[in-house]
């Protein structure tokens, strides 16, 4: 009988499928995966009250850094911590640059339509009051500073410290089109009718609706796209023809060098830490942790050694702590001497071991 | 007081991921591929909104989660040339063929697995095709013994089966 035949058939193509399982071992995959998640939705739920409790908090101490600034000048000495100086700047349609100082005149922005928030750092605008001249196009967010942005779509983009983000005051047409440099997160708003496409140097992620954060300094070989929720595709290569979709909790990993992507299964906590109050090393070496922190309170690093570069840490340490209370841990490990001069930090090795 | 009872998903799990993966199966022909499919179906079931009450209804949202998925996957695959194939697999006839073969499968599986382990093992090894000799080498009997056993055995799966009212898995084991 032929469809006996056929059914043995299938019933051994499902037993070969089935031996080959092993169910209890990927079901504790799952729940280690599904525990994950709800460990991270549970951690950006504390990080949101976090952010708000440190908002409040800042006001004072900012107050406190302007007085002891003014003494380190006296003294000269060389404290250095988080210039107040550096801040982000809006460039307007008509070149115009507005920055966004502790000073800012609220009413020369009012009249472009764009609004600034000053205790979350955002800036945001509502298309129906821009004029064509007054239109925010690009902003700028230089070593030291870090910004918030809402564009007109809801979308919400964090940025990081030397970095700078393009983007229509207005979107039209079928996608939803920024440009950037450095590094930012990304909340993007839904809308499955209009992708959201950011383009770096060398790759373009395409999304709908999701959150990823996305770290590409030209200055650095890496592009590292990683993926927190929903689902991103990134596009790569000659033409950008070339695409891989990730998935929550993966990292595409471009190199300029090697021209390829490398998809790998990461802790976003460690990529998504800069949007909250701390930095997170792991298993990276001193020059890494420096040109973060380089870029974070805008100053230069000296190598004595060139051995010390490779030196592997892993370390939790505030943003918003002064650089020295970094630098005397670095010190504390014991193979490096640190010290500050002008703006530049000098990395020597220990004689006295 | 009204509670809803919700679905065991452990034990669930355990007993239908086996089936889904033989699902997914049939669209790549990749193993380790309809794994990960099938365990992001569950993953994506999990932490979503998705409220699992029945188990019918599960692997209903389940079994169709998975062919969109794998569906999908074929897309990004680029397989220009095998049109006619992807065109028959993202069929609905395609998908009620799939999920109908597997449920048959995974209840056949299951009878032969609730066997005593030594007809168990008969069985499964005549599936393979391994002659009556080869089983009783294998088991360390004799021939005899085995082509009574697995008289037997038939015997009893045949009665679970008829009992599940399923007619056509008669005539699987009709030739024995």
């Amino acid at each position: 009988m032929e469809n006996y035949i056929k059914d043995q058939d299938k019933l051994k193509e499902y037993i070969n499928v089935v031996e080959r399982l092993d169910a209890d071992k990927s079901y504790g995959l799952l729940e280690a995966r599904v525990k994950k998640h709800k460990r991270i939705q549970l951690r950006r739920t504390v990080l949101r009250y976090a952010a708000i409790i440190a908002v409040v908090l800042a006001i004072p101490f900012a107050f406190y850094r302007i007085s002891l600034q003014k003494q380190i000048t006296t003294v000269s000495e060389n404290n250095v911590i988080k210039p107040l100086s550096n801040k982000a700047r809006i460039v307007l349609a008509d070149g115009k640059q507005i920055s966004l100082s502790a000073t800012v005149d609220t009413n020369v922005l009012n009249k472009t339509g764009i609004k600034y928030d000053k205790d979350s750092e955002t800036i945001s605008y509502k298309t129906d009051v821009l004029s064509r001249s007054s239109a925010p196009k690009r902003v700028i967010v230089p070593r030291g500073a870090e910004i918030n942005l809402k564009l007109s779509d809801g979308t919400k983009v964090y940025i990081n410290s030397d970095s700078e983000l393009e983007f229509p005051s207005r979107f039209t047409g079928r996608y939803r089109k920024v440009k950037m440099r450095g590094e930012a997160f990304f909340k993007v708003a839904k809308d499955k009718e209009h992708p959201f496409i950011v383009e770096t140097s060398h790759v373009d992620i395409r999304v709908t609706g999701t959150e990823f954060n996305v770290k590409a300094y030209s200055e650095e070989d890496k592009i590292q796209t990683t993926l927190v929720e929903g689902g991103v595709d990134v596009y790569y290569g000659f033409d950008k023809l070339d695409k891989v979709s990730i998935k929550p909790s993966q990292q595409a990993e471009y190199s300029k060098r090697g021209e390829g992507v490398d998809v790998k299964d990461v802790d976003v906590n460690i990529y998504t830490a800069w949007l909250g109050q701390k930095f997170i090393f792991k298993d990276q070496t001193l020059e890494e942790i420096m040109t973060v922190l380089a870029r974070w309170y805008d100053v230069e690093v000296f190598y004595q050694n060139n051995e010390l570069r490779d030196i592997v840490f892993s370390a939790e340490v505030g943003r918003y702590d002064n650089i020295n209370t970094i630098l005397d841990c670095i010190e504390k490990t014991g193979d490096i001497d640190v010290s500050i001069k002008n703006k530049t930090v000098i990395l020597r090795e220990k004689f006295n071991k | 007081m009204h509670t809803t009872k919700k679905l065991e998903i452990e034990g669930f799990y355990k007993s239908f991921f086996q089936t889904l993966v033989a699902f997914c199966y049939k669209y790549s022909g990749d193993i380790s591929k309809a794994e990960n499919i099938a365990q992001d179906c569950f993953y994506k079931m999990l932490t979503g909104d998705y409220d699992a009450l029945s188990e019918e209804k599960t692997k209903a949202f389940l079994y169709k989660m998975a062919h969109n998925m794998c569906i999908s996957d074929l897309r990004h695959q680029k397989v220009v040339d095998n049109f006619s194939e992807y065109t028959r697999l993202n069929s609905d006839d395609f998908y009620e063929e799939n999920v109908e073969e597997q449920e048959r499968n995974a209840l056949v599986y299951k009878t032969i697995k609730q066997l005593p382990p030594q007809s168990e093992k008969i069985i499964l090894l005549t599936l393979k095709e391994y002659t009556n000799k080869e089983i009783a080498e294998k088991l360390d009997v004799s021939v005899n013994t085995i082509k009574t056993l697995k008289k037997n055995a038939f015997a009893k799966l045949r009665d679970s089966l008829v009992s599940y009212k399923d007619l056509i898995l008669f005539y699987i084991f009709k030739k024995s």
